[in-house]
């Protein structure tokens, strides 16, 4: 019944004046960045996040929000009209997209990827109301000791699922967690590693560090490409699939539904596993095979519902246990934290209004993306023929001005500059760079944690073991770790590394 | 193995060697251990040995294997040119717009990146108008601190 009232007063919020607006905005530029090649939604929710510093942290985190589910949405829209996919979770949707585009379908491709997206983007958010509060209100009850193996276990999860070499992301990690300690020590207030720079006394800004790792060096890789724009697009009639692939279409989307939140729960997976498990579930149960690559509309009715149900099962462990599960919840996580909240399971009491508020302009933000999406399809597929030779710079000069905004000097400037060109070369040299921004983030809550909790055991670490929650989270990771030294050349050859970045 | 059969990866943990074993040597600097917990020095001396050590593999490991090779890391030909000219806009960015003043500085820089697909003229012209675009929105409209000159913009 709470959890009802708290909805009812959520969608009232969000409903009101501006936050309806930036939701509006946020789903829009989110459409943008899916659909334009080169920008993942890591790189547009780091590089639009400037933008919000003027803002409530209401409608900051509702903009950031709408950002990274309409970057998904927006992804479908050119992989099914263009064969390009706008970002890494739209890969799977061309197999078959394409194909029925190039049947003269592309329609109802877009249609049913519209419909399985909001279904499967309703569902999960869903999912987060009823099962959030209840990890939220166990998870208050987590001491210091849970709260550092609980940490550590998500960034072990993170490390040892994404990216080509474990020890390479290892490194990554803990470079970004040698980043963190930069600054003032939270305990006696030593300032660390300063080199006598007064900017780094407070420590380096996570702006400057998302923006350049991912932002700028995401664009820099795609400098490099020579990016061209789309030249011809498909026609686009008929929106809805025929009369009898109807309950095919909704079998799949059901399945999605179901296998993207329930992935989307679990740290270092990303929106890229459950639209290839979806897939390949879908052409195992199919009764035609042999259909899909050729324009199998469950091929993308599945995945698609998969990859956005995904976005609101990832939202769970960020809001009840402030725990980033991906670079673009790392990004999201900053921006709570640049706005004065810490995201945790006291996020749902101490500002349940602006939980409730965010889920409820997220099921907005869902219509609004149906609405914006099956009419208008054709009209967002012409944003894919603007030349990134174009849009590129005006990129880089927001992300520059942005950047500068914070505090108001050009040391961040540098330093995301400094991120990007590192980013970069660490990219080309098989350096996954999701770790970084995510130890980055949590660092200095896992150094006041396990201080506090070596406080506690007067100084014993072995008094970890005795505690029953941190016993079976320590047994995660050392599980996890060797489970990915094992397998790690396998995961290699089914989902590459591209991946890792989403 | 001469520099050509030289392997990014292979530099670019070394690099990282160095560094790490800098920030490894400066840990000791701080306290490690107070009375009952760990100092500011705990967190970074063991944070940085650990890399060090996973460094040092990773070093070895570059010398076996696939990987891009120094001399292919940057693209021929165009992709090259971007990428450069756009570093370069980038610093200059930093070094001038702070004397120059941001609508001067990015009129300049979107100039130089939108130059090398259009005409110059269209390139100064649409430049012109982003940047006064930008500006508009960030200072007035976002009320963003901007870089400006000592005119105000």
């Amino acid at each position: 019944m709470d959890t009802l009232f708290h909805l009812i007063t959520g969608f009232t919020n969000a409903l009101a004046g501006m936050n309806l607006l930036y939701c509006a905005v946020g789903v829009v530029a989110g459409m943008f960045v899916g659909i334009l090649p080169g920008l993942g939604p890591t790189a547009g929710t780091a590089l639009l996040l400037p933008i919000t510093f003027g803002m409530s942290p209401t409608e900051a985190i509702i903009m950031l929000a709408g950002i990274y589910y309409g970057a998904m949405y927006g992804g479908t829209i050119t992989s099914v009209l263009i064969n390009a996919p706008g970002e890494a979770a739209s890969v799977i949707t061309c197999l078959d997209g394409y194909p029925m585009s190039k049947q003269g379908r592309a329609g109802a491709a877009l249609g049913v990827a519209a419909i399985g997206s909001f279904i499967g983007g309703i569902f999960s958010l869903i999912g987060l109301l009823i099962i959030g509060p209840l990890v939220a209100e166990q998870a208050l009850k987590f001491g210091p000791p849970e709260y550092f193996c609980l940490m550590l276990m998500g960034l072990t999860l993170v490390v040892g699922l994404m990216g080509k070499s474990l020890v390479k992301g290892l490194i990554v990690a803990l470079l970004g967690l040698m980043l963190s300690l930069i600054g003032t020590d939270p305990s006696i207030g030593t300032i660390r590693y300063s080199m006598g720079i007064d900017n780094l006394i407070s420590g380096l800004d996570f702006v400057g560090i998302a923006m350049g790792a991912f932002g700028l060096a995401e664009i820099f890789e795609s400098l490099e490409q020579n990016l061209r724009a789309a030249k011809e697009l498909p026609k686009v009639s008929g929106l809805f699939p025929e009369k009898e692939e109807w309950p095919v279409v909704l079998k799949a989307i059901a399945r999605g539904s179901f296998l993207g939140f329930f992935i989307g729960l679990i740290p270092g997976t990303n929106s890229i596993i459950p639209t290839v498990i979806s897939y390949s579930y879908e052409k195992k149960l199919s009764r035609h095979p042999e259909k899909f690559g050729n324009g199998a509309i469950e091929g993308v009715a599945g995945p698609e519902t998969a990859n956005n149900s995904y976005c609101g099962g990832a939202l769970v462990p960020l809001f009840t246990l402030g725990i980033p599960t991906s670079p673009v919840m790392a990004v999201l996580i900053g921006a709570f934290i640049i706005h004065g909240l810490t995201p945790g399971p006291t996020l749902f009491i101490k500002h349940a209004d602006l939980v409730w508020t965010v889920i409820a302009s997220m099921f907005i933000g869902n219509v609004l993306l149906v609405i914006l999406n099956l009419p208008l399809a054709k009209a967002w597929a012409q944003v894919a023929r603007i030349p990134v030779k174009i849009l590129f710079p005006i990129i880089i000069i927001v992300a520059l001005l942005g950047v500068y905004g914070i505090n108001n000097n050009m040391f961040d400037v540098g330093s995301m500059i400094f991120f990007g060109i590192f980013g970069y070369f660490m990219k080309k040299a098989g350096f996954p760079m999701a770790p970084l921004l995510l130890t980055f983030i949590l660092g200095n809550q896992l150094e006041v944690s396990l201080s506090q909790s070596m406080t506690i055991f007067r100084g014993d670490f072995t008094r970890f073991l005795t505690r029953p929650i941190c016993l079976v989270l320590l047994s995660i990771v050392v599980i996890t770790l060797v489970a990915s030294a094992v397998t790690g050349t396998k995961r290699k050859e089914a989902f590459g590394d591209k991946e890792s970045e989403m | 193995m001469n520099r050509s059969d030289l392997k990014l990866s292979t530099v670019v943990t070394f690099v990282l060697i160095v560094l790490s074993s800098a920030y490894f040597l400066e840990s000791f600097n701080f306290v490690y251990w107070q009375k009952y917990g760990p100092g500011p020095g705990f967190a970074p001396r063991w944070a940085s040995l650990i890399t060090l050590g996973l460094l040092i593999l990773c070093f070895f490991q570059s010398f076996k294997g696939e990987g891009i090779r120094l001399s292919e890391t940057f693209p021929k030909g165009d992709g090259r040119v971007n990428i450069l000219v756009t570093w370069a806009s980038l610093i200059l960015f930093v070094l001038f717009s702070k004397t120059l003043g941001f609508t001067v500085t990015s009129i300049a820089m979107l100039t130089v990146l939108f130059g090398r697909n259009m005409k110059w003229p269209k390139a100064v012209l649409i430049s012109v108008i982003v940047s006064l675009c930008c500006f508009f929105i960030f200072k007035s409209l976002l009320q963003v601190p901007v870089p400006v000159n000592r005119f105000g913009w």
